[in-house]
């Protein structure tokens, strides 16, 4: 029987519990699931229908210890409990860790809200010869308890038939801290909220005698009353903490049944691993081979470096000489799988270019659709295979539990220079894109460290940068003879990551100085990469970089198109030869002086040299677009149907910029300020006023070292005064810091003696 | 002995948690608290990770300074 009231369920529980992979399974949604603490940073709601049980709106929400916060995406999970009265909180609970997340359980159970624990993994726990008497632990928390397992569907419907049944009833809430020896003192402080009229009383009487700094803040009236009823410096605290864990030995303990088959103190798979991937010697370098790896196995044209062994002969192990399929093997080594598609993707539009172009007859509308859209649109396009092969080796990375190890190795190297090792878990996600690295620096707890990480996560270059990374890299290689795209690209990658680093432990030292906050972190176990919600994560990628590539990124290479065809005085440009008097090119010649000390300002040729200007610019309404933008303009001067990477070497050709310039123009790419869609997710999520210094950060960092760059690759010996400069720099940190140490030092021991006296 | 000196392999028990009162709270919620008995499974360079409340917790050198530890004696209970 199905009724018409449509419910609010909310599911709460311990970080990496599977609350998201029940959201998913429940409402048949896509939500990002990975295997570390933290992964889920916003809300989100969903629809679970059934046409026998009933329809109820789900609402994942980010996973907590504990009601008392330690972090913001906590708060959002405690609000919307206690604020948006949800017909029912589903309180999902790790079946294999009943211990741990049972703590969670019995503050729940403290609010005046319907609540049903749904024991989660219970496959996990069977298959280790264990179960749950379900009955026994109902009977013990006086609130429905499911066994179900959200990865294999199993029991949901049952799940959701006993929520809406518990939505209906109405419930007070319950603690186990009744039972103990504060049991006075908390109804004395009930009765003051109830008095109050306040909802949850019992809720926040416990939680103003545990000192509870929200609590402090939302009801100061009540907080005072209540603490006047305990002397100062009492043990509530921890006294509750105790009797919560003595409850779940006692009570909940027995409800285990079985022994597990895996001896508990013998080491683990996990352990195992870990003894290696944590392992002081070897972490770090393993960590390195992996990233290493990962741009190896995504960008590389020449696989395992076989062709540079001489593994083939000139000519190649398959030749596709003179059939269009010749841009496949062009290097005569192995393409990797990204390079391998890209590629195919590139011979495909372009013959599909070909072909419009041969059937559309009007010069303008042929320039219009060709030159200005195709090329434009296409040359990102053939990006899509390399960005989702590298977003597949970062999910598999995320989803394995690795990352959460990362940010453990991490931090014991960087924490002595000021730098936190959970940080570098936005700042990873940061190789994806920028905008969900962004929210999820707020798993960090503090809002310096917040504002620090926030800055630094364009540094890492996103997937839309990597576009423009390869492409002009790929025609630098041609060009000049000079190096190789996996060698500059990795280089990139790892300055980028470098100059975060040392940014962030600039900032740590002089404008964001704070005590760093501990690194405390859960380490999930090990598991094996879960294909169905990898393959829909990467469904879900490419779906999004299609939608761009034909909305925003189509918009901008129209727009490019039209304004370089355009006069001010309104006249469209037949002749391509003299798109230097369009509005964009002297738009864009307006402000190359500008860029002279980055070497694509007054060195290079006046009639095509603003380009690289312009597709900086148009850069920064989404990265891509500094890519589609000289394929645009390649396409339009006669250079049409052919990957970006030969597109821009056209346009190294016309403008005659060197190999400095071009480094110049990558790396300032990468640093400055990032797409709209981060800059809007910066100013949301940095405080208030702080927007503007962070753009100022990233234009006068991208400037700085993209002048470097220039210099030191036109004129090597101007390392001799960079050198001399870094080191200098970091002295003045060093000494600075030292200074102001010992500033604090004093400080607060004269505060200790102020105290004291 | 503070948490970081303990040998890998053993168990010990919690006997103070000092610091920030903030971080406190926080270790409490994850199971450190006193009279907890935790395994070290992995120390080097002051970082740790313990397993506490069957599951595994990754500490870093200043918070485990803030946490004082006694041994196990094998076969009875220490009280302190």
């Amino acid at each position: 029987m199905s009724d018409d009231k449509k419910y609010i369920f909310a599911l709460a529980g311990n970080p990496n519990c599977g609350k998201t992979t029940l959201f998913n399974s429940l409402t048949g949604a896509t939500a990002y699931v990975g295997n570390w603490p933290g992964v889920t940073v916003e809300k989100r709601a969903g629809t679970y229908k059934s046409k026998d049980i009933g329809t109820a709106d789900i609402v994942d929400l980010p996973g907590i210890y504990s009601l008392s916060p330690y972090t913001p995406e906590e708060i959002v999970s405690r609000n919307f409990i206690l604020d948006e009265h949800p017909d029912c909180v589903i309180d999902v609970v790790d079946a294999t860790n009943l211990e741990r997340n049972m703590y969670l359980t019995t503050q729940i159970l403290e609010m005046d809200v319907p609540v049903i624990v749904a024991l989660n993994m219970m496959d996990a726990l069977r298959k280790n010869g264990q179960d749950v008497d379900c009955k026994k632990l109902s009977e013990k928390l006086h609130v429905p308890v499911i066994p179900v397992s959200a990865l294999k569907f199993e029991n949901l419907d049952n799940l959701m038939k006993a929520a809406i049944e518990t939505a209906k009833t109405k419930r007070t809430g319950t603690s186990v801290l009744l039972d103990g020896k504060n049991n006075e003192v908390i109804l004395k402080a009930k009765s003051i909220y109830i008095k109050d009229w306040v909802p949850n009383p019992l809720y926040h009487a416990i939680k103003d005698l545990e000192g509870d700094d929200i609590e402090r803040k939302h009801h100061p009236f009540e907080f005072k009353q209540v603490s006047a009823l305990v002397k100062s410096n009492n043990d509530f605290e921890q006294e509750s903490s105790d009797e919560r864990y003595q409850f779940i030995d006692n009570e909940v303990g027995p409800c285990i049944i079985g022994s597990p088959i895996t001896d508990p103190n013998k080491p683990s798979t996990t352990d195992k691993a870990d003894k290696i991937l944590t392992s002081r010697i070897w972490g770090i370098p393993i960590f390195i081979l992996v990233l290493l790896l990962i741009f190896h196995l995504t960008f590389s044209e020449d696989l395992l470096f076989l062709n540079a062994m001489g593994a083939f002969g000139s000519e190649g192990l398959v030749s596709f000489k003179g059939t269009p399929f010749e841009g496949l093997f062009a290097n005569g080594g192995i393409a990797s799988i990204g390079v391998f598609f890209s590629n195919l993707i590139n011979d495909l539009t372009g013959w599909f270019t070909e072909w419009l172009r041969s059937i559309i007859t009007i010069n303008w509308v042929k320039g219009l659709v060709c030159d200005g859209i195709c090329s434009g649109v296409f040359a990102v396009f053939g990006f899509l295979p390399q960005i989702l092969v590298l977003f597949a080796f970062f999910s598999l990375l995320e989803d394995s539990g690795y990352m959460a190890r990362v940010a453990f190795i991490l931090d014991r190297i960087f924490r002595r220079f000021g730098l936190n090792g959970r940080a570098f878990i936005p700042m990873i996600l940061g190789f994806g894109c920028s905008v969900p690295a962004m929210m999820n620096t707020r798993t960090l707890s503090t809002q310096k460290e917040r504002t620090q990480t926030i800055r630094v996560i364009p540094f890492f270059p996103c997937s839309a940068k990597l576009t423009m990374i390869t492409a002009v890299a790929g025609a630098l290689c041609n060009a000049f003879n000079f190096a190789n795209v996996d060698l500059i690209t990795g280089f990139i990658y790892i300055f980028g990551m470098f100059v975060a680093i040392f940014a962030t432990i600039a900032m740590h030292i002089t404008t964001q100085r704070e005590e760093l906050p501990p690194f405390i972190m859960e380490l999930p176990n090990y598991h094996r990469p879960q294909l169905h919600s990898l393959s829909l994560h990467i469904w879900d990628k490419a779906k999004g970089f299609i939608k761009k590539a034909f909305t925003v990124i189509l918009l901008s290479t129209l727009m490019v198109w039209l304004f370089s065809h355009i006069t001010w005085k309104w006249q469209f440009l037949n002749d391509d030869t003299q798109l230097s008097s369009s509005i964009l090119a002297s738009l864009g010649m307006f402000f190359q002086p500008l860029f002279t000390p980055l070497g694509f300002g007054y060195q290079i040729s006046k009639d095509t040299g603003w380009v690289f200007v312009v597709s900086s610019f148009m850069a920064l309404i989404a990265k891509e677009n500094a890519v589609s933008t000289f394929a645009t303009f390649a396409a339009s001067l006669g250079f049409s149907n052919v990957s970006s990477t030969v597109a821009v070497g056209y346009m190294i050709s016309e403008t005659g910029i060197g190999i400095g310039g071009l480094m110049a123009f990558i790396v300032f790419n990468v640093l400055t300020i990032p797409c709209v869609a981060a800059l809007a997710t910066a100013k949301a999520e940095l405080p208030k006023g702080q927007l503007k210094w962070t753009v100022l950060f990233w234009v006068v960092t991208s400037y700085l070292l993209g002048s470097m760059t220039y210099l030191v690759f036109t004129w090597t010996w101007t390392l001799a005064i960079f050198i001399p400069l870094l080191v200098g720099f970091i002295l003045f940190l060093y000494f600075y810091n030292r200074n102001n140490t010992k500033k604090e030092k004093e400080k607060n021991l004269k505060v200790l003696k102020e105290g004291t006296v | 002995m503070q948490l970081f000196q303990a040998p890998e392999g053993s168990t010990v028990t919690i006997l103070n948690v000092s610091g920030e009162e903030h971080n406190r709270r926080h270790l409490e919620c994850l199971g450190i608290s006193k009279g907890e008995k935790i395994q070290i499974v992995d120390s080097h360079g002051g970082a740790v990770i313990v397993k506490v409340k069957g599951y595994r917790l990754a500490l870093d050198k200043d918070i485990c300074a803030c946490i004082s530890v006694h041994p196990e004696i094998k076969g009875g209970t220490c009280n302190v």
